[in-house]
Order: C-alpha cells, then structure tokens, then sequence
C-alpha cells in the first residue's frame, strides 16, 4: 500500500510547479503581444522602404553603376548569423534554428558563425562547433540599439571584405501557433530580391539625387539592414515567446492531469485505511463478544 | 502658404505624420529646404538637425541621419532615430561628448576613429538641438 504522506507531499510538487507554468504562460503571453505591436507597425515601415530601395535600385541598373552590395561575388566566406533565446523552456525553438543553420552551413566551407542567444551557443558548442562571435541579452530586451548594433557590425565586416555573403537564421513568426524557422540573406542584396515589391508611387523618370545616386544608395542600404535587423529580432522575440506560451500551457494541462490523478490515488489509498480499519476495529469487537 | 504631407518614419514608431509648410533638412552639402511642388528627389541626410513648418510655427528635432524622399506633394524621411527637444536628455548627451571626446585622444584605428566620430556627432547634434529651444 502506498504512503499517503508522500503522496500528499507529491501532490503538493506538481501544483507548486503547475502555477510556476501558469505564470510563464501569462508572462510570455503579455511578452508577445508587445513585440507582435512592434512587429507590425516596422512591416509598414520596412515595406515603405523597399518601394523606395527598389526604385533607386533600379536605376542603378540604368546607370550601370556597379555596386559590392548588389553584386553576388563568389569567392568569399559566408558569415551566418543565428539567433535563439537565452532561457529554456520554450519546447523546439532552440533546436529548430540551430538544426536550420546547421543543414543551410554544412553547404558551404569554412562558414563563419555568429551566435546571438545563450541556448545557441551552448548548443553549437556541444556539437563541437566553436562561434566566432557571441551575443546574449537581445531575446529579453530586443532594441532598436541592438539592431543597428549588430546591423553596423554586419555591414563594417561585409565593406572590409571579411565576408561576402551575410546569412541570418531565425524563427519566423508566423501566428501564435505557427513559428516557422528560416534562411534569410542579408547582403548581398539582390534585384530579384525586390521583384516582390509593389510600387507605391511611381517616380517621374528625371529624380534628383542629393549629392548623388551612389551616396544615397550606400546611405539606404545601411538604414535597410538596420530596419530588417529590427525586424528580424523582434520577430524571433515574439516566436520565443510563442513557443513559450504553448510549451507552458501543455506543462499546465500536463500538471492538471498529474493533480487529478493523484488526488484520485489519495483518496483511494485514505479510502482503503480507513475500510482496513473498520475491519480490524469490526473483528475485535466480535472476538471481544465471543470471549464473553 | 501651401502644405504638403511630411511624414518621417523610424522602425520603431510614426515620428511625425501631418501637414507641413517647409522642411529643412541637413545634408553633406549643406541645408536642403522643401516646399510643395518640390521637384522629385532623394536626398541622404547627415546627422543633425531636421526643421519643419507648421501652421505658421517652426519645431526643430534632432535625426540620426537617413534619407528623404521628395515627391511632388508628399515628403516622407526615413531615419533610424527622431527626437524632439524634449525627449532629449540633455545630461546623456552631454556625458557621452564628455567621454567621447576623451577616447578620441588615445583611439588606435580608423574603425575605432570612425566610430567616435559618429558618437560625437550625435551628442553634439542632440546638445544643438536641445539648446535652440530654450
């Protein structure tokens, strides 16, 4: 028979641990509407952007100005930047992106890798990959400051020729249920990349260039990095929280069933005490009277 | 006077987004002013100052740079940074000067030249900022 104090004691675990789950779940719940508001006021943004990337893209097809971030040079390293959380508990998140960017780095040789997020790190160290450079801290406060941080770091590594191709790999978020992780080039950047984009306004054909076309591509490219970086970053923000938000609710449900079940065996093991004792007590009392 | 719409984005928020009678703007060549009927242009902007008309009533802020996009009645600025003189902190900027303009004395590389420059400017532009309203 088992012991009705451990059990008890079992019970009282497993809600102790259920409102810790619970108060996870409202946590990162609040967490990724924040970011979900940020997240869709900087897609109009970097939409509004792109319409006019496009257009001075385009024209620097026209001028034939030959440009190191539109033009795919293939003799160089690539450097892949990969972004994870820096706690746990938040189901495949982590594992997801670092699977990704392991299959996407495995095509290449001589990768270099970026790690943004403890989990990461961690991870790829245990499969014995070193990262070149680490950075924690971005999935608790993601900041415009970090993104045009790491955006200036990317584009002074990209200018210095250290590498010639910039990868990200992040969560995508796609809705509260659905996170997808994905590849995303950086730079170079590609015409066809804008071939998506709807123009918003159509220039006049004559467009004045203040002081000139090339300084206001290398002007525009920066401010783009900086916007996808931002972009990029909250995104997988509002994925971790996601992922957080499901892995705790399925921890709760998990923790409500654990609790029904035991409180069921509580009262079967109090139930058989107490029908064990009025037996005993039934017996003595009979072999009390028959001694009389 | 006739009004054109001024809007200036940052990716985190709508700085500004409404009528305006002017704009000034600071470029590497120097101050760029617009008026409606504007011809259609791309500027890149420096760090500074960006100084805009409305209703008859000149505000002035402080941008992190970018570029602004003239069209014929519709003016639209992209920067990563906008503040108006009372969101400034006066003090940060300040300190930050403070700093900057200690570690220019010993700095070791032109990345590192470059980068301080940057900062400087900044504080600098958000100090010329805050001062012009009082």
């Amino acid at each position: 028979m088992e012991n009705i104090s451990e059990l008890k004691q079992h019970l009282h675990a497993i809600e102790q641990t259920r409102q810790i789950s619970n108060a996870m779940y409202l946590l990162s719940t609040s967490r990724m509407k924040k970011s979900m508001q940020n997240i869709e006021y900087n897609l109009s943004y970097l939409k509004r952007l792109r319409s006019t990337m496009k257009d001075i893209i385009s024209k620097t097809k026209h001028n034939m100005l030959t440009d190191p971030y539109i033009e795919l040079t293939e003799n160089g390293k690539a450097l892949f930047f990969v972004i994870t959380s820096d706690k746990g508990l938040c189901g495949g998140y982590n594992s997801a992106v670092v699977r990704l960017a392991m299959e996407k780095m495995s095509e290449f040789s001589d990768p270099v890798l970026y790690s943004l997020g403890l989990k990461g790190t961690e991870m790829f160290t245990s499969h014995g990959i070193k990262p070149d450079g680490a950075w924690y801290g971005a999935s608790q406060l993601p900041s415009l400051h970090l993104a045009s941080d790491l955006g200036e770091d990317i584009i002074s590594r990209y200018d210095s020729q250290d590498v010639s191709e910039v990868y990200i790999v992040y969560t995508e978020y796609i809705n509260s249920a659905v996170q997808k992780p994905v590849c995303k080039r950086v730079l170079p950047l590609l015409r066809r990349d804008f071939d998506d984009v709807e123009y918003e306004n159509k220039y006049d054909a004559d467009v004045l260039y203040e002081p000139d076309l090339q300084t206001v591509f290398d002007q525009a490219v920066p401010q783009y990095i900086v916007g996808m970086m931002y972009d990029i970053i909250m995104q997988s923000a509002a994925s971790e929280n996601a992922a957080r938000m499901t892995a705790m609710q399925n921890a709760t449900k998990n923790a409500d069933k654990m609790i029904a079940k035991l409180s069921e065996q509580i009262n079967a093991v109090r139930q058989l005490v107490i029908t064990n004792e009025i037996t005993e007590i039934a017996a003595a009392t009979q072999v009390q009277n028959n001694g009389v | 006077m006739s009004e054109f719409l001024l809007e200036i984005i940052t990716p985190q928020k709508q700085f500004f987004s409404g009528m305006a009678e002017q704009v000034i703007c600071q470029t590497e060549n120097g101050e760029i002013g617009v008026l409606k009927g504007h011809r259609t242009m791309v500027a890149s902007l420096i760090i500074g100052e960006i100084k805009l008309k409305v209703n008859g009533e000149w505000k002035n802020a402080y941008i992190s740079g970018g570029f602004m996009e003239v069209r014929k009645d519709e003016v639209l600025v992209f920067s990563n940074c906008c503040e108006w003189p009372d969101e400034i902190d006066a003090a940060k900027a300040e300190e930050s000067k403070r700093k900057t303009l200690e570690l220019i004395t010993h700095e070791q590389s032109v990345k590192e030249h470059r980068h301080n420059e940057i900062v400087l400017a900044r504080a600098l532009a958000r100090l010329k900022v805050k001062k012009y309203m009082q």
